[in-house]
């Protein structure tokens, strides 16, 4: 590689499209152009190739959301219970305010 | 055809946010392939990545109802498989279960085009091998920025580094994959 090759191969390996007099001119920037090109585009067509999700993922999946829907339904329970010990507390300080009236 | 399954969609996503847990899950079947290569992808480990599946969708129907459809959901289950994969790596990394062995290579099961194949079969098995063996940090800036086309803002947001820094790891991993990928024709 000669030395006015080095900065053109940095840029090409960022940019293949990149293109300098230098590169216009140079075979073997060209040709290293060609192979980062070539990389990009391979790397690109993996994206569409998928590969299968382990059976019964979605089966998994299902049992794991119905974990989840079960919290809303716990605090709801707490919910309830947090009222109902309200309405006792209530009921506790109008029956001792009753007394306290009556006596 | 197309406009069919987009109302489709639609109507399940739709019903899945009022939380009914069969389209949901119907949505899971649809998605599961594309979330379970992006996890394979960046984790390298096959074990590792159905754990990632499985919690992205997970995470997903709980932050469902929050989903505003600013983006394609296939968009939003990747950010949220990225996410998941990286905690879930770490973790394994700290507790040491990722066994070299039960590395995976990348693709195997995944069947390329014919044209594909006519053109250059062992280059693109070499590829998918090569991206595999790229260290951790440079195999993520890959697949993000190269494979699954993210910027390189949104790269370096995900990875939490300087867009400088992705860039610098992109270079050098793009480098070691050309260098893979040609040294034994040079």
């Amino acid at each position: 590689m000669r030395a006015a090759c080095l900065p053109n191969r940095i840029r090409l390996t960022s940019d293949p499209s990149f293109n300098s007099g230098h590169v216009s001119e140079c075979l073997r920037c060209q040709a290293e152009a060609a192979k980062y090109r070539t990389l990009l585009r391979y790397l690109m067509e993996i994206r569409s190739q998928l590969v299968p999700a382990p059976a019964g993922l979605v089966e998994v999946v299902g049992r794991g959301l119905s974990r989840v829907t079960d919290v809303p339904k716990k605090s709801r329970v707490r919910e309830v219970a947090f009222a109902a010990s309200g309405v006792v507390a209530m009921a506790g300080a109008v029956t001792l305010w009753r007394r306290r009236v009556s006596a | 055809m197309a406009d069919r399954n987009v109302e489709e969609g639609r109507e399940l996503l739709e019903r899945a946010q009022n939380g009914d847990e069969g389209a949901f899950s119907e949505l899971v079947r649809i998605h599961q392939s594309e979330v379970f290569t992006l996890a394979l992808r960046l984790l390298g480990n096959y074990e590792l990545a159905a754990d990632a599946a499985q919690e992205t969708f997970i995470r997903a129907w709980r932050a469902l109802p929050k989903f505003r459809g600013d983006a394609a959901l296939s968009t939003w289950l990747h950010r949220i498989t990225v996410n998941t994969s990286w905690t879930l790596g770490r973790r394994a990394q700290r507790h040491n279960a990722v066994d070299i062995d039960e590395v995976a290579p990348i693709g195997d099961d995944t069947q390329p085009s014919p044209e594909a194949v006519a053109e250059n079969a062992e280059l693109q098995a070499r590829l998918r091998n090569a991206v595999t063996d790229l260290p951790d940090a440079h195999r993520a800036v890959v697949v993000l920025k190269d494979i699954y086309g993210w910027s390189h803002a949104e790269v370096a947001e995900s990875l939490d580094i300087s867009v400088t820094a992705a860039k610098v790891r992109l270079h050098r991993a793009r480098k070691r994959l050309k260098e893979s990928l040609w040294r034994e024709m040079v």
